[in-house]
């Protein structure tokens, strides 16, 4: 018995020993690859590279086709991100400390995006801006990011909220401050860290956002998503890896300071 | 949770924490404007489009009609279904080594390789697989090199990476979930059963499965409906010789101008994901669902 036992255990325990690996292998080579791709001084993308040295982001920094879409992806995922906290943080207040009707929908609403598949949203959103005018505006892919971005802003504004106790305000008014003042001095105050955290998280999602603009943004607005996705379709340039490489360091800087942010409204 | 019951016992006014109707109405008008221009318009027109001209419901008869849609369609659900299966069973053995490692060597890595591709853009974690997937890139190099293949394989451009590309962009979001339902189970749970004779494969079949089953489900349902609307992965890494739903959709507006059909495309993958999200709501119930999308 013991010995029939121990056999298949050995198996398991080996399976789950080379799951293990090769999910670590596998997650984390892509990221190291373009990485290490990116020092690279060859004219095309080959492992291993013979040449070294900071062409990629020479040949990045020097083109104006890059550089453009860099700055157009900032213009529209600032706004966006900017438009899905004006409008969210009161429509997570509206939910959490009002006797709103409705609720249940606009939770579900409120996150929608999030689950809706990518690419049919992408053809709704489309259908709507042909006959709205909005195809290849940057005001149509701003509203368009700004939709994709609320779901984050509902989640972390509503998670710190629900840990924020509402009779603080009544404290304060009890002590003589107005209801406005009690709602701006205390509750939005206790609030600020988490609203800063759903920023970043708009933010990034907006700067991301690769699916919506190819079809809203009748290829004229070129994001840097828009660029990459382009660029790829036709073959493989070297000079993505040092995007790649500094795309990864901007965004492992902001989502901590998202996460210290979200972690300091926690206490 | 106080403040709440205090306001419903007295009367709804001066010194209640929650505010009145119109308070509420007011704060979440600007929302509940751009989720019904944005949102519920748009999903509107779709609906109409598909069933509107040229013959109602009848377009959804010319669309299944054509047996390429219909094999599209299956391929794009068929493979959902492929990478939801996969990511739920590979993220359980990461999330549950998560929850029980003592090793800070192995937490740390297995963080990394869940935590990092998220800090990777989408389009640039599409473009380092093709690196790694191309027929002289990394792979096929090792394969060559170690002699295990005498030419490269035809890693790209086929259902196969589709299905890896989808599989290597979920696995992440199938292991948060997963990690949070596993958070709550009694890890000696599993030793108990040991002790009692059970084989390790059993424990955990008799123990971690049933109280887990609910999160299973869950992240499975949420790694299937993104899955299902991926647009760029299927684009970038399938090519034109691994046709998926959201490359007929491109085709069908950029090239043939057929805004119809690509309604009727997108109304399909709609309502694909409400079935199953509604089977799920059935199974687990909303609460573990709504956990599911918010970790």
């Amino acid at each position: 018995m013991s010995i029939q036992r121990t056999v298949p255990e050995r198996a398991i325990s080996g399976v789950e020993m080379v799951i293990k690996v090769a999910v670590i292998l596998f997650m984390l080579v892509p990221a190291a690859l373009v990485v290490v791709l990116s020092f690279s001084a060859e004219k095309n993308v080959a492992f291993p590279p013979t040449h070294w040295g900071f062409k990629q982001y020479s040949d990045l920094f020097g083109s104006s086709y890059w550089m453009s879409s860099v700055g157009t992806s900032f213009v529209i995922a600032l706004p966006a991100a900017l438009v899905a906290v004006a409008v969210g943080v009161p429509a997570v207040i509206a939910l959490e400390r009002t006797r709103l009707p409705g609720k249940p929908v606009l939770r579900i609403l409120g996150i929608a995006p999030l689950i809706l598949p990518g690419v049919a949203y992408a053809v709704a959103l489309y259908t709507f801006y042909v006959d709205a005018g909005l195809v290849g505006t940057r005001l149509g892919v701003i509203l368009a990011d700004s939709m994709l971005s609320l779901p984050f802003v509902f989640l972390v504004v509503s998670a710190s909220l629900k840990r924020i106790s509402a009779d603080l305000e009544l404290v304060a008014m009890s002590l003589g401050a107005t209801r406005l003042r009690a709602t701006f001095g205390i509750t939005l105050r206790l609030l600020a860290p988490a609203i800063a955290a759903a920023t970043i998280l708009a933010f990034v999602t907006a700067f991301d956002e690769a699916v919506l603009v190819n079809f809203v943004g009748g290829g004229q607005v070129i994001t840097l998503p828009k660029a990459i996705y382009d660029s790829v379709r036709t073959g493989l340039q070297p000079l993505i890896t040092a995007i790649a490489t500094l795309l990864m360091l901007f965004t492992g800087l902001l989502m901590f300071g998202a996460t210290r942010w979200r972690k300091g409204s926690a206490d | 949770m106080a403040s709440i019951s205090i306001a419903r016992i007295r009367a709804p006014r001066a010194w209640s924490a929650e505010r009145g109707v119109r308070t509420g109405l007011l704060l979440a008008l600007p929302a509940v404007a751009l989720i019904a221009a944005f949102l519920i318009v748009p999903l509107v027109k779709l609906v109409s489009i598909a069933l509107g001209d040229p013959h109602g419901f009848g377009n959804l008869h010319d669309f299944f009609a054509n047996s390429a849609n219909t094999r599209v369609i299956r391929t794009t659900f068929v493979d959902s279904a492929i990478v939801g299966v996969i990511s739920v069973l590979v993220g359980s053995v990461v999330a549950w080594c998560l929850r029980t490692t003592r090793s800070p060597v192995m937490k740390g890595l297995l963080w990394s390789a869940i935590l990092l591709p998220f800090l990777m853009g989408t389009v640039t974690k599409l473009y380092s697989l093709t690196v790694l997937l191309e027929t002289h890139g990394l792979v096929n190099k090792v394969l060559t090199g170690i002699g295990l293949r005498s030419a490269p394989l035809d890693l790209l451009y086929n259902q196969f990476a589709v299905v890896f590309g989808m599989t290597y962009q979920m696995l992440p979001y199938a292991v948060l979930p997963l990690l949070a339902g596993f958070a709550s189970i009694d890890t000696n749970l599993v030793q108990a059963a040991e002790g009692l004779g059970a084989s390790r494969l059993r424990a955990l079949a008799n123990t971690v499965v049933p109280l887990s089953a609910p999160s299973l489900v869950a992240s499975f349902t949420v790694v299937y409906i993104i899955s299902v609307g991926f647009f760029l992965t299927p684009v970038l890494l399938g090519g034109a010789t691994a046709p998926f739903t959201s490359s007929l959709i491109a085709q069908d507006i950029f090239e043939f101008y057929n805004v119809t059909s690509a309604a009727v495309s997108a109304l399909v993958l709609l309502a694909g994901s409400l079935l199953v999200i509604g089977v799920t709501y059935l199974l687990v119930g909303r609460e573990r669902l709504a956990r599911a999308v918010v970790s």
